[in-house]
């Protein structure tokens, strides 16, 4: 196991490279002068030649670029990610202070969707070609084509303007977390229906459970000691995956019920090109995944000791 | 990163007692979802000129009404017709989609093939960088350098393709290492063919389906992200009139008029279930595998 995890750990080292080069590189394009920009933000009335010299100066703006892509990785490795263009905040403290919000929302609608999709795509892989089976499949193919954004509307159409049972803004409370966690765990139970659904098939159809069932063992235990086991791996992958991307591709139905996380931020952010909240978006993002892949990979390696042995 | 999860496709073989209903079902599925995809495309091609309204004509007298038999989907704030709007939307979706989806085609098979017919070093870092690239969140990247670069809808569509094409390296890469073996790779190479010339006569005409079918499998989750980034804000730009930017202007009169956000959402969604249950059927067809599934 301790060589499983080293060589994971070697396998990140070119990914963190390869988002560091794409954050550098984000900064490195932006048009528009970036020392007279944050001169602005820090609310300097006249901003003198003399003054964006002296900025330019002071964040090594004429440097050659691999220069300057060393610095900003030495930055980047003490965890000074630059400051806002508009608040001249500092991108990573804006950053901390918002990801908390965002893991609850994502990790409600990860939970929600797991609670629903695995029990649906294992019953539909049970009585495979049934009604139920044919619901289950139609409620996958629907979850995925439908646009989360306006489903988040459409919600606070009927459920908040209409009914007004729930709040039209998401908030980090039990009532205002409703909403945004059950749109976006749609899409996630679409996924995660679908693959619960073939992983089970999958198993079902393996010469274990047939030898299982030859030997006379019931269902039931066939179920718990031969299938479930079997189907953890597939699903903990996809789960881990989801989390990831909810994490970070939840920026649009965060903006839409305004809800105080990282993706909100980002999209406000970009409607301003306030490059340096991003840039930190896209790292944030990067690392995000990186430590969900790397945590998944960890977890499957600890309930399938065939993983390990690679 | 997290393994991959591959289901053997061919498991089921076995298990086809009630086979011929659930086929003739799935038929139909398939029948009904191509049928309302071959309206969609035609009401993008002819709809705007069969319809004859003008999707940006601004009439101050007919502001904000409700459907009509001249607008049978009512007309926004600025008196324009929603339904011609709805027309036009679709091919600004659909173009759109298809330009990603050709460009990331054309830019993941030229990295992939040169990965595949290059030296082993050279093909390590490039299998190095399509790995990593895809460990990353690929919307999010391309939400960055559209905010970066500036929104407008060439920008998204550029920002799509720079950061989809990985996906679509790593498999011709798969495929044009698999046919480096072929015979009639050496039997070329003995004829003194170039490695260009065997690449673009001899092994794109065999990697193109799988790709193909991979392309069809995107294209709808193409359409997801050009309308959500357009209803940011960060895509196609008012007044045209793009699916996303129609929801985001909306969004102010949803109370009242909640049509007007309704419609082109569930364009998009049918639209993009349309593309996807015909993607499903296409690789179907040309994946005996899954056939039975």
């Amino acid at each position: 196991m301790g060589r499983y995890i080293l060589s994971r750990l070697a396998a990140i080292v070119p990914v963190l490279f390869v988002i560091s080069l794409l954050a550098f590189g984000l900064e490195a394009i932006t048009p528009g002068d970036t020392a007279s920009l944050l001169l602005q933000a820090q609310g300097v009335d006249t901003i003198t030649p003399a003054a964006i010299a002296l900025k330019r100066a002071e964040l090594h703006l004429d440097d050659p670029l691999p220069v300057r892509y060393g610095d900003w990785l030495l930055n980047a490795l003490r965890g000074d990610f630059g400051r806002s263009f508009r608040s001249y905040a500092p991108v990573r403290t804006m950053y901390m202070e918002r990801i908390g919000n965002t893991a609850i929302l994502a990790g409600c609608a990860v939970l929600l969707g797991a609670v629903i999709a695995i029990p649906l795509g294992t019953l539909a892989a049970y009585r495979r070609g049934s009604i139920f089976d044919g619901a289950a499949q139609f409620v996958a193919v629907l979850g995925s084509a439908v646009p989360g954004f306006w489903v988040a509307l459409v919600f606070i159409f009927f459920l908040s303007a209409r009914l007004h049972w729930l709040p039209v803004f998401g908030s980090p409370t039990p009532k205002g977390i409703i909403m945004p966690a059950l749109v976006l765990s749609l899409s996630n139970i679409a996924i995660l229906t679908r693959l619960t659904r073939s992983a089970m098939l999958d198993i079902l159809n393996r010469e274990f459970v047939q030898v299982a069932r030859a030997k006379g063992l019931s269902p039931r235990t066939i179920t718990r000691t031969h299938v479930l086991p079997n189907a953890v791996v597939p699903i903990l992958t996809v789960l881990g995956l989801e989390a990831a991307h909810l994490m970070t591709g939840a920026a649009v139905v965060e903006y839409v019920f305004a809800w105080p996380g990282i993706g909100k931020m980002a999209v406000d952010a970009a409607l301003v090109r306030d490059t340096p909240v991003i840039v930190g978006f896209a790292v944030a993002a990067g690392l995000i995944f990186v430590t969900v892949n790397l945590l998944v990979d960890l977890a499957i390696a600890t309930f399938d000791p065939r993983v390990r042995s690679v | 990163m997290a393994t991959a999860v591959e289901i053997p496709a061919n498991a089921l073989a076995g298990a086809t007692t009630k086979a011929a209903p659930r086929r003739h079902a799935k038929l139909s599925v398939t029948a009904a979802a191509l049928a309302l995809l071959a309206v969609i495309v035609l009401a993008a091609i002819i709809g705007p000129m069969l319809w004859g309204q003008d999707a940006l004509a601004q009439n101050s007298a007919d502001r904000l009404t409700n459907p009509s038999l001249t607008h049978p989907l009512g007309t926004d704030k600025y008196g324009r017709d929603i339904f011609a709007r709805l027309l036009m939307g679709a091919r600004w979706s659909l173009t759109g989609a298809f330009v990603v989806c050709i460009g990331t085609s054309l830019t993941g098979f030229l990295i992939g093939t040169t990965a595949a017919m290059s030296s082993r070093t050279v093909d390590g870092v490039i299998g190095r960088l399509i790995e990593s690239l895809l460990a990353l969140p690929g919307l999010v990247m391309a939400l960055a350098l559209t905010a970066v670069l500036g929104p407008s809808f060439p920008n998204l569509l550029f920002a799509l393709i720079v950061t989809s094409w990985p996906s679509y390296a790593r498999i011709y890469r798969a495929l044009i290492l698999k046919e480096r073996e072929a015979g009639y790779v050496d039997s070329s190479t003995a004829l003194g063919a170039t490695k260009p010339h065997i690449v673009f006569r001899h092994m794109l005409p065999n990697v193109v389906g799988p790709a193909a079918v991979l392309a069809t499998a995107n294209f709808g989750g193409v359409i997801l992200g050009l309308a959500s980034l357009s209803f940011l804000g960060l895509g196609m730009q008012p007044p045209t009139p793009e699916w996303g930017v129609m929801i985001n202007e909306a969004r102010a009169y949803f109370q009242t008029y909640p049509w007007q956000m309704i419609a082109p959402g569930l364009c998009i969604a049918l639209t993009v279930l349309a593309i996807n249950l015909s993607g499903d059927a296409l690789r179907d067809a040309f994946d005996p595998r899954v056939k039975r599934r």
